[in-house]
């Protein structure tokens, strides 16, 4: 019998000591939620968390692959040996290619999105972060939602208008329709370009300013035709003191250039930058993976100190090619030289070029225009008339931002020039609705209620 | 009769321990009624066997002078019962271990000392065989062997003809002269029906099982030149698949047992060593080859057995871990007796299995050309470098070049053992060595130690056991297989320039070099300790007390090298190296209390009540350096310019209190009822703890009395159901916290966090509940056995990384969810001694399993993420594919059905169903000996569909890339009817379809295949030359592994069916094993 009861006693105390027993703490590598908004250094890590990762790998659409992938869909690049590749550029994009597009577009874009609005989340019910530190975490992450955002919209038109981090509600949301998207960016970066800070921390351009917010917010107005805005947030921008235009093409994409409005530093630092990494031929017996294409070469005028600093030219077996060279630096663990420019001057005096044109102010315009002109060592435009300055503006937006972000791409969609310059060029392949990339094949299955582009 | 069902609780050392421990109650009283009159003795006899489990063992001539017997009795032990048979005959008996030996009856005075005969049996290994039938060949006299083996006949004739005879040994003649103690060596089969089977926490015999158990013998094992032993099981029994992904040594297996029964998660069975939980998680983070499979650390030699726990009865006591099946493999026993040294040496070759021919160079060439015209691109230095610039008429044969190779193994091994009847011992030790046929220096390397104690003390309550497992796996290999290198142009550019240098270009054209890969090299080094150590007391008869421990620690260590020397100096390359660590700590340990008692005659209680917990920790460490300036630098972390470093760190831990109840009844009824209640740190909160069970019965109705009629034609017969439940965790831990986990790169010098999860606590187990039937018989005194399973087994909660649309930030999340999987199959098992004579002995034995799985309900799947991965009614694997109808004469370009006839092939047009699970599979092994040679032939069959690699990996031909002979087969002007589409360099519509051939029909073939997975031959020494040697056991054998493989499979192997990875070799290998 007593045998018995300390068998019972011992077993009893097996059982009684095996939920603590079960109990495991969170894995030693990772941080709960809760515990990051808890301390000051440990939110800065989660927008420093996202800024790495913007940079973290090669191909997405914030590393290269914006301006990549809509080269080729536009009149901008080729691509030198066949593959994949040859979808975008044919504009004949396939299933085949969808889960690059969901990979490298739409997953990572959300990923920062998410990771932003659990930011701005929890910094608005943390009381353990000091307030100016928590201003300015929520305008960079307002910020960046933004700048996803609108990425996101060029590329695939309407997409669904997350905002918040429950993911029971966000996975059933429809594609929000563009006005409100706009809305959202103009909200967001408005709200942004109250909260985050004048000045550069260290002089370097890597974090979010409100000038970040400002250029963006003056680009939203022009693409929304609110023209009068978007002149006055660019002239905020040019005005602002902080940034001024490099004395030649060569120097604009150097680190923490004067020009540069907000840039991206390398996070693995064997590359400079993921667009130098991609585009600069590896060896001087190689080719370049890109080419630039001779419609767009072809239209630079003579002396074009541009087309010196930003073309990249090899003999290759007896052939002359011509590739994107803004960044100079391939990588190979070369002293970091170069950030990825992401906003920049230049843009904002041709933002505002074109503001001033739709509003007739054509002088103005073309004072804008001059100054991005004579930066490239070229005589004042000859162009007066409005019709005329609209191809001027076309013309200087198509070489300035050339290969860079995809602006060329969402400048013909957006000006519904698509049709008329791409037409011609790319033949029966072209198809008007190819402006918009489809939606990744697999999110239309996660989702039911998304529903494709036309055309795909 | 054998009391079945015994407990030895300390369920750690596996069967080892089983022997020693279980006591065994052997004669427990058997009532036996008869009533006959005037029926001849012999006829009395067999009416007894049909009511007991004795055996008569007489001659003829004994029976000769017998008399009938006229007797009637009621519910009398069999010795009353013997007494009566043999009052007034002229014979006496003596019993033992079941077996009744009638002989005449000796006079006393007859007994003249110098006629005796006296002499042992031994079995192969030298071990004494007892119970063996012993008779004198035109005499009565006949005995059999004692505990020792040992044997005497009080007066035999100067030339004796020796008959030893028995159910589990081959017939064997020996004649001897003058009466000269002999030494009879036999081969012994062992009885199916009789093998011990260790089901974890105790063990039992096939008779008396009553759960689905299939085992794999030492002897099995030991046939075969693998290094893995997972490799030793393929095909051996049913309801096991085992694929093995690569041919290069140490490489993985894909294990599966009846079925995929997790949509998603894991179906790993469990693996337990000795008693120790294994981990079966590949512990290499490299993104090279990969190869690192924790059971390489386990000598197939050191195998006593390998048992396949099958069913909810059988897996019971490992509850929720065991849910997708249980694999206990046991090493070694050591046996009292005098000390033993075994001795055992192989060397052997290897090549590659089944492999493609591909195009030579003026094939390829006329390829390239065909496809540039195809395409209407004028071929350019840049697009056509490999016809422009290099030499067209230069040809190398890249496959022999790189995985043309033949592999070298080694193997020794030494065993010593021995002990007393408290204590025995056992030390193990082996070096395995085996290379690549991989161009280049590479090898894997194994030394393992293996030690054992087991005592007991004298009164046999107290016993305690402990060893300890030591491995150490050196691999070192090519951080990429070079079965890349197969697809390389014919006429690329010879591997060495003329200086002897890597060669990188010819005229300026570059290639990939496959000896450059050769220099980028990767080294795994896994270290293992694995320990247990058990004690019992037995407190009272009927209740024993057992606490076991097991440990098993593994250490991973890894490398991966490539060097400046491995790139093209063109791009000025810098050295790169990663350097990973993983580590193991797991530990299990169990408290049980086991009961054990018969009330009357008739019935058997037994039962135990447990406590198990787990705990396994995993942490590691991956530093990947960069911008080495030297590849002397190369092998140290501190050279590299930039350094980054991820780290990994996984704990789970599991508990259980369990406890079983088993009544059997005559032995004849046996219910056994398991209930149990699981815990595991992979549920959140309130979610950890679940309840399972299981119910299991057997009747064996060839102890009916109405069976007994039909003895011995039908000698055994068994019919056994369980049902139970269970529930599986194999989901991956933490997966209830949300958490931020740190970035790979930090930002401008500071950290950067990133979310990882979505806090989600709302998940709780998987449940599997389990029915299995089966008929187990055994026919002309077990010489035949024949057994038929079958099974179903339904799985469901179950739960789902589901997928999230994007735009949540996250790719999935974990749900539980009403999905239901459905497994069940029918199992065939048939064994038969087809030829027992002296010298002769040939035994067969098939397994066949048929199963199906298959999807029953998965609610709101069409509007679910996995609407096109899954399909209703139809199994797990299932893809939906596009309609191949074909290369369209007129373009010829591969075609598909446009099923919503909206000019478009996409999404919407993958209708077709299709799945590559096997339909059946199984294996058929022979045993043949002939007098001292033995042989061995065992063929394993799968029938399946696969993927065809043609119209996958090879579905664009023309590009810059070599392709296999059946290509030629291609479109080449309008009307042609071809099996493959016009050549193409890769651009345009031919190269749009050839993206959509691998998810169409055409990428599914017939993947059956027969193959003769081993062959081998074994010479035993005669007994001469041994006794000359003083050796116990000598063996020479050989043996092949995948000698022959008949399959119609397009693609290279049926197994791996992959282009990428080496296929399973063909190894040949010689050796010799003795015992001294």
């Amino acid at each position: 019998m007593k045998f018995k009861l300390v068998i019972f006693t011992i077993l009893l105390s097996c059982i009684a000591g095996c939920k603590k027993f079960l109990a495991i703490d969170s894995p030693a590598n990772q941080v709960t939620t809760d515990k990051v908004f808890l301390s000051d250094a440990t939110a800065l890590a989660t927008l420093n968390g996202i800024l790495s990762e913007m940079m973290n790998s090669s191909t997405q659409f914030c590393a290269g692959g914006t301006s990549f992938y809509t080269g080729l869909c536009a009149d901008e690049l080729r691509y030198y040996s066949p593959g994949d590749r040859d979808q975008f550029f044919n504009n004949a994009i396939t299933e085949s290619v969808h889960p690059y597009l969901e990979t490298n577009f739409w997953n990572v874009a959300y990923k920062y999105i998410y990771a932003a609005n659990l930011g701005i989340e929890k910094l608005a019910a943390s009381t353990a972060i000091t307030p100016a530190l928590k201003d300015q975490l929520t305008g960079e992450a307002q910020f960046i939602r933004a700048f996803c955002y609108f990425h996101l919209l060029q590329l695939f038109g309407d997409v669904p208008l997350v905002l918040q981090s429950d993911y029971r509600l966000n996975e059933v949301l429809p594609r929000t329709p563009a006005a409100d998207i706009y809305q959202q960016l103009i909200s967001d970066l408005s709200s942004a370009s109250a909260l985050l800070p004048l000045q550069y921390t260290n002089n370097e351009r890597v974090r979010p300013t409100r000038w970040a917010a400002l250029a963006l917010l003056a680009r939203v107005y022009l693409y929304t035709h609110d023209w009068s805005r978007a002149e006055q947030t660019a002239s905020l921008v040019i005005n602002s003191g902080y940034h001024s235009l490099t004395a030649t093409p060569a120097a604009v994409f150097l680190k923490n250039s004067s020009e540069a409005i907000w840039q991206l530093p390398p996070s693995n630092v064997t590359v400079n930058t993921w667009e130098g990494n991609q585009t600069l031929p590896a060896s001087s017996s190689s080719t370049p993976t890109y080419l630039l294409r001779p419609s767009l070469l072809a239209r630079f005028e003579t002396g074009d100190l541009r087309q010196t600093a930003w073309v990249g030219t090899r003999t290759f077996q007896s052939q002359l090619i011509q590739y994107p060279a803004k960044y100079k630096v391939r990588g190979n663990n070369a002293p970091v030289t170069e950030y990825y420019m992401a906003l920049r001057l230049a843009e904002q005096y041709l933002v505002r070029a074109e503001a001033r044109l739709e509003q007739n102010k054509l002088s103005e315009c073309v004072a804008d225009l001059d100054m991005i002109r004579a930066r490239a060592g070229l005589a004042p435009t000859t162009a007066s008339t409005s019709i005329a300055l609209a191809q001027a503006v076309e013309k200087e937006r198509q070489l300035e931002l050339m290969a860079e972000w995809g602006h060329r791409w969402f400048d013909l969609k957006r000006t519904n020039r698509a049709d008329a310059v791409l037409g011609p060029l790319k033949g029966n392949n072209w198809q008007p609705t190819d402006v918009l990339w489809p939606l990744p094949v697999l999110q239309l299955q996660v989702n039911p209620f998304l529903v494709q582009n036309p055309g795909y | 009769m054998h009391l079945l069902l015994k407990f030895y609780g300390l369920l750690r050392s596996g069967t080892f321990f089983a022997v020693l421990l279980l006591f065994s109650c052997k004669l427990i009283a058997q009532e036996i009624s008869l009533s006959v009159q005037e029926q001849p003795l012999e006829k009395v006899f067999l009416l007894i066997e049909k009511q007991s489990p004795y055996r008569f063992i007489y001659t003829s001539e004994a029976m000769a002078p017998s008399k009938p017997v006229s007797l009637q009795v009621k519910d009398e032990k069999i010795e009353r019962v013997l007494a009566l048979c043999f009052a007034g005959q002229p014979l006496q008996y003596t019993i033992s271990n079941h077996h009744v030996v009638v002989q005449v009856k000796m006079v006393p005075k007859k007994e003249i000392k110098d006629r005796i005969l006296q002499g042992k049996v031994i079995n192969e290994a030298g071990e004494p065989v007892i119970g063996a039938t012993v008779s004198i060949k035109g005499t009565p006299l006949v005995t059999i062997t004692t505990n020792d083996g040992e044997f005497y006949f009080p007066a035999a004739p100067t030339i004796a003809q020796l008959i030893v005879s028995g159910a589990e040994i081959d017939g064997t003649s020996y004649t001897s002269r003058d009466l000269a103690p002999v030494l009879i060596r036999v081969a012994v089969r062992i009885n199916a029906l009789n093998e011990t089977i260790v089901k974890g926490y105790y063990t039992t015999t096939k008779k008396d099982n009553t759960g689905s158990v299939g085992k794999v013998t030492a002897k099995q094992i030991s046939t075969q030149p693998v290094s893995n032993p997972i490799a030793a099981l393929q095909g051996r029994t049913p309801g096991l698949l085992i694929t093995q992904s690569n041919g290069l040594p140490g490489a993985g297996f894909t294990v599966q047992i009846r079925g995929r029964n997790s949509i998603l998660n894991g179906n790993n069975p469990l693996y337990v060593l000795d008693g120790v939980i294994l981990n079966s998680d590949n512990l290499s983070q490299s993104v090279g080859v990969n190869i690192n499979n924790p059971f390489n650390t386990i000598v197939p030699d050191d195998i006593e057995s390998i048992e396949v726990l099958k069913d909810a009865d059988a897996t019971s006591l490992y509850g929720s871990r065991g849910a997708n099946g249980v694999i206990l493999i046991s090493t070694k026993k050591a046996k009292a007796g005098k000390g033993k040294l075994e001795a055992n040496f192989s060397t052997g070759w290897g090549r590659a299995g089944r492999t493609l021919d591909y195009l030579n160079t003026q094939q390829y060439i006329a390829m390239r050309k065909e496809a540039f015209a195809n395409d209407g691109i004028q071929p350019d230095n840049s697009n056509a470098g490999d016809l422009l610039l290099w030499d067209t008429t230069r040809y190398t044969n890249w496959k022999k070049n790189s995985i043309g190779h033949t592999a070298r193994t080694t193997n020794v091994q030494l065993r010593y053992s021995g002990g007393t009847t408290q204590t025995t011992y056992a030390v193990s030790s082996s070096y395995y060595r085996e290379s690549t046929i991989l161009p280049g220096d590479f090898a894997d390397q194994r030394f393992t130690l293996l030690t054992r104690i087991t005592s007991r003390s004298l009164n046999k309550r107290f016993e305690f056991s402990i060893q300890s497992n030591y491995s150490d796996e050196l691999n070192q290999l090519v951080n990429q297989d070079l079965s890349v290198a197969l697809q390389l142009p014919p006429n690329a550019p010879p591997v060495y320039n003329q200086y002897g240098e890597l060669n990188w270009r010819e005229n300026g054209y570059p290639f990939s070099n496959p000896i450059a890969l050769t220099r980028q090299t990767y080294t795994g080094h896994i270290q293992r300790i694995t320990s247990n150590g058990t004690v019992s007391y037995q407190i009272f008869p009927a209740l024993q007390f057992s606490i076991t421990g097991g440990m098993n620690n593994q250490y991973f260590r890894e490398k991966g090298l490539t060097p400046i020397s491995s790139q093209d100096p063109a791009y000025t390359p810098k050295g790169s190296a990663y350097f990973g660590n993983r580590s193991l700590q797991s530990w299990n340990a169990d408290v049980q209390f086991n009961y054990s008692r018969k009330f009357g005659h008739r019935l058997l209680v037994q039962g135990f009540l447990g406590s198990s917990w787990q705990h396994s920790k995993t942490e590691g460490q991956l530093l990947n350096g960069s911008g080495y300036n030297d590849d002397l630098l190369l092998k140290t972390i501190s050279g590299a310019s930039i350094v980054n470093a991820t780290d990994h760190y996984t704990l789970y831990r599991y508990h259980a209190f369990s406890g079983r109840f088993s009544l059997s009844y005559s032995d004849k009824y046996i219910l056994n009822f398991t209930g149990r209640r699981d815990g595991s740190s992979r549920f959140g909160p309130g979610k950890q703890y679940a309840n399972f069970g299981a119910v299991g019965m057997a009747w064996l109705f060839s102890k009916e009395k109405w069976a007994s009629s039909l003895y011995p034609i039908l000698s055994f017969g068994k019919l056994r159901l369980s049902y139970g439940i269970t529930g599986n965790d194999q989901i991956g831990d933490y997966q209830y916290f949300d958490t931020y986990q740190p970035t790979r790169y930090p930002f401008m010098g500071s950290p950067g966090l990133r979310p990882t999860r979505l806090f989600n606590p709302s998940y709780g187990w998987e449940q599997k509940s389990n029915f299995d039937m089966a008929l187990e018989t055994g026919w002309f005194k077990d010489k035949v056995q024949l057994s038929v399973n079958w099974f179903r087994s339904l799985s469901g909660n179950q739960i789902i990384p589901y997928t999230l649309p994007g735009q949540t930030g996250f790719t999935s999340i974990v749900r539980n969810f009403p999905g239901l999987v459905e497994n069940k199959g029918w199992e065939f098992e048939a064994g038969a001694n087809l030829l027992s004579v002296p010298g002769f002995n040939w035994r067969t034995d098939l397994n066949l399993t048929i199963a199906r799985n298959t999807l029953l309900r998965f609610p709101g799947l069409a509007s679910s993420s996995y609407a096109s991965t899954y399909a209703e009614g139809y199994p797990l694997g299932v893809r939906y594919l596009y309609d191949y109808t074909g290369v369209d004469p007129s373009t010829g370009i591969y075609s598909f059905t446009d099923f919503n006839q909206d000019g478009i092939i996409n999404a919407a047009d993958r209708k077709i169903l299709r799945h590559t699970n096997p339909s059946f599979y199984g294996g058929w092994q022979h045993q043949l000996t002939v007098k001292q040679f033995e042989f061995g032939l065992f063929f394993q069959f799968v029938k399946q569909d696969g993927t065809d690699l043609f119209f996958s990996l090879f579905s664009t031909p023309g590009r810059e890339a070599n392709e296999p002979l059946e290509v030629l087969d291609r479109w080449q002007k309008p009307g042609d009817h071809a099996k493959y589409q016009r050549f193409t360099t890769g651009t345009g519509p031919a190269a749009a379809a050839s993206y959509q051939t691998p998810y169409s029909t055409a990428a599914i073939t017939d993947a059956s295949y027969i193959r003769l997975k081993n062959f081998s031959i074994q010479y035993l020494l005669p007994q001469r030359y041994l006794q000359q040697w003083s050796l116990a056991s000598a063996k020479l054998f050989l043996q092949v592994q995948n000698l022959l493989t008949i399959s119609n499979y397009s693609g290279p192997d049926p197994e791996n069916q992959s282009l990428r990875a080496i296929p399973p070799l063909r190894m040949i290998a010689a050796g010799v094993r003795l015992i001294f």
